[in-house]
């Protein structure tokens, strides 16, 4: 199991856990980086960043940020990871999008790479699958991150107005969805969105 | 022991979930027609979803359920202007109104256990044109109905989701127009049919093991037969 941050100082995880430090917008850095790895199984795609800003004011860099964090990475790592898997004719590949995708988001760019992330999961979903590789989606509503934290309280009003729970998604249930498309889900569940929203975005 | 009710169960995607269930250990009553060919480990229970007016009883005379998975499903597979009054019936009966009918029935135990599992069998026939239109209604209507129950009873601790398949290795799709299988066999990205094994797990793990914060999602099983 390895675990990629940027920073991991306030880090909760085990010792039978592998961290490796690196940022994610170094995209020339990552096909380096996963050829040091070994073998991958199961690449879970769920760095992401968001900032918020008005839609009129958003600051250049932190637009290139998302795009380049939430989508290009991505990509980068799955092509990184395609080549092995292709050979041992077998991989689990979870993209973490959110029902951002489907409403639009307060936070313009976030929205529209959460979007994007879904279109290249099935776009993978086709370029793959024929080599026995699964890629997924998995689109959870508002989860009790530091995310959600930073969500306007108009959005986080909004949110608990819309789910049969009464409350938002715990982030160890994302995971237990995830942890089902990386290891036991059939082979013909591919290029699926999986909806973690409780009610908040039936679609 | 939990207990689970599986309609359709004598063959096909019921019989791998009854199947699938009971290895997990489940009490698992398994519902259909008839069972030339019994499923091992389960409990066989013969009775005609047609009889939808019977469904509150027959639920009732079975004690608190915790899982439901309504599967049974009929699919004519005829044009619209071949369509019999009787085959529109029976394709609304057993896809729409006995399933509704059934989570209705096993609602009231759940709710008041505050617990209890439902999985529907949707099909990618909801989403799309198809050559059935009565069946692909029928479909239409589970995902409808998954939604509405989901949003009534999750304030109950229920859970209420659906999986949506493309083209299974099933009798179901044997009768199938070629043209509807033709039609979806265009898209799947292994080329391949699924396996009602590969449902059955689906129907698994969101009967079992699937977040609690899991509720009025479908599932898509398609291989890219049908992408949402």
């Amino acid at each position: 199991m390895l675990a990629l941050d940027k920073d991991f100082s306030v880090c909760t995880l085990g010792p039978e856990v592998q961290r490796v430090s690196f940022n994610l917008q170094n995209l020339d850095g990552i096909p380096g980086l996963v050829a040091e790895l070994g073998e991958i199984d199961a690449l879970v795609n769920n760095a992401g960043v968001l900032y918020c800003h008005p839609h009129d004011a958003f600051a250049e860099d932190d637009a290139l940020e998302i795009l380049t964090v939430n989508l290009r990475a991505p990509v980068a790592l799955i092509e990184a990871v395609a080549p092995q898997m292709r050979r041992r004719k077998s991989g689990r590949i979870i993209n973490v999008a959110s029902v951002a995708a489907f409403t639009g988001h307060p936070d313009l760019w976030y929205g529209a790479t959460k979007a994007a992330i879904l279109n290249i999961t099935k776009s993978y979903a086709g370029y793959l699958g024929g080599d026995g590789i699964l890629v997924n989606a998995v689109a959870p509503g508002p989860t009790l991150t530091d995310m959600y934290e930073r969500l306007p309280q108009s959005r986080k009003d909004a949110v608990m107005r819309s789910v049969y729970a009464g409350r938002p998604c715990e982030p160890e249930e994302v995971a237990q969805v995830i942890f089902w498309l990386g290891s036991e889900s059939p082979a013909y569940v591919s290029g699926a969105t999986m909806d973690v929203n409780n009610g908040s975005y039936p679609r | 022991m939990k207990t689970a009710l599986v309609t359709g169960a004598a063959r096909g995607i019921g019989r791998a979930a009854a199947e699938a269930l009971a290895r997990a250990g489940l009490r698992v009553i398994a519902l259909d027609l008839d069972f030339r060919d019994p499923v091992p480990g389960v409990e066989p229970l013969a009775y005609d979803l047609m009889d939808v007016p019977g469904i509150g009883a027959l639920v009732d005379s079975l004690g608190p359920l915790d899982v439901l998975v309504n599967n049974a499903g009929v699919q004519p597979a005829l044009p619209i202007d071949q369509y019999t009054e009787q085959a529109r019936r029976r394709v609304l009966r057993i896809n729409l109104e006995a399933p509704v009918e059934l989570i209705k029935a096993a609602s009231v135990a759940m709710k008041a256990r505050r617990s209890g599992r439902i999985v529907n069998l949707a099909s990618v026939a909801a989403y799309g044109a198809h050559t059935d239109v009565w069946y692909a209604v029928s479909k239409a209507g589970t995902v409808s109905f998954t939604r509405s129950f989901a949003a009534a009873l999750g304030p109950h601790g229920i859970q209420v989701n659906a999986v949506a398949p493309g083209p299974i290795e099933t009798d179901l799709l044997r009768n199938a127009q070629p043209e509807r299988i033709a039609q979806l066999m265009k898209a799947v990205y292994t080329r391949r049919v699924g396996r009602a094994e590969e449902v059955a797990e689906a129907i698994r793990w969101l009967a079992l093991d699937a977040p609690e914060i899991l509720n009025g999602a479908v599932i898509d099983i398609t291989d890219g037969s049908f992408l949402r």
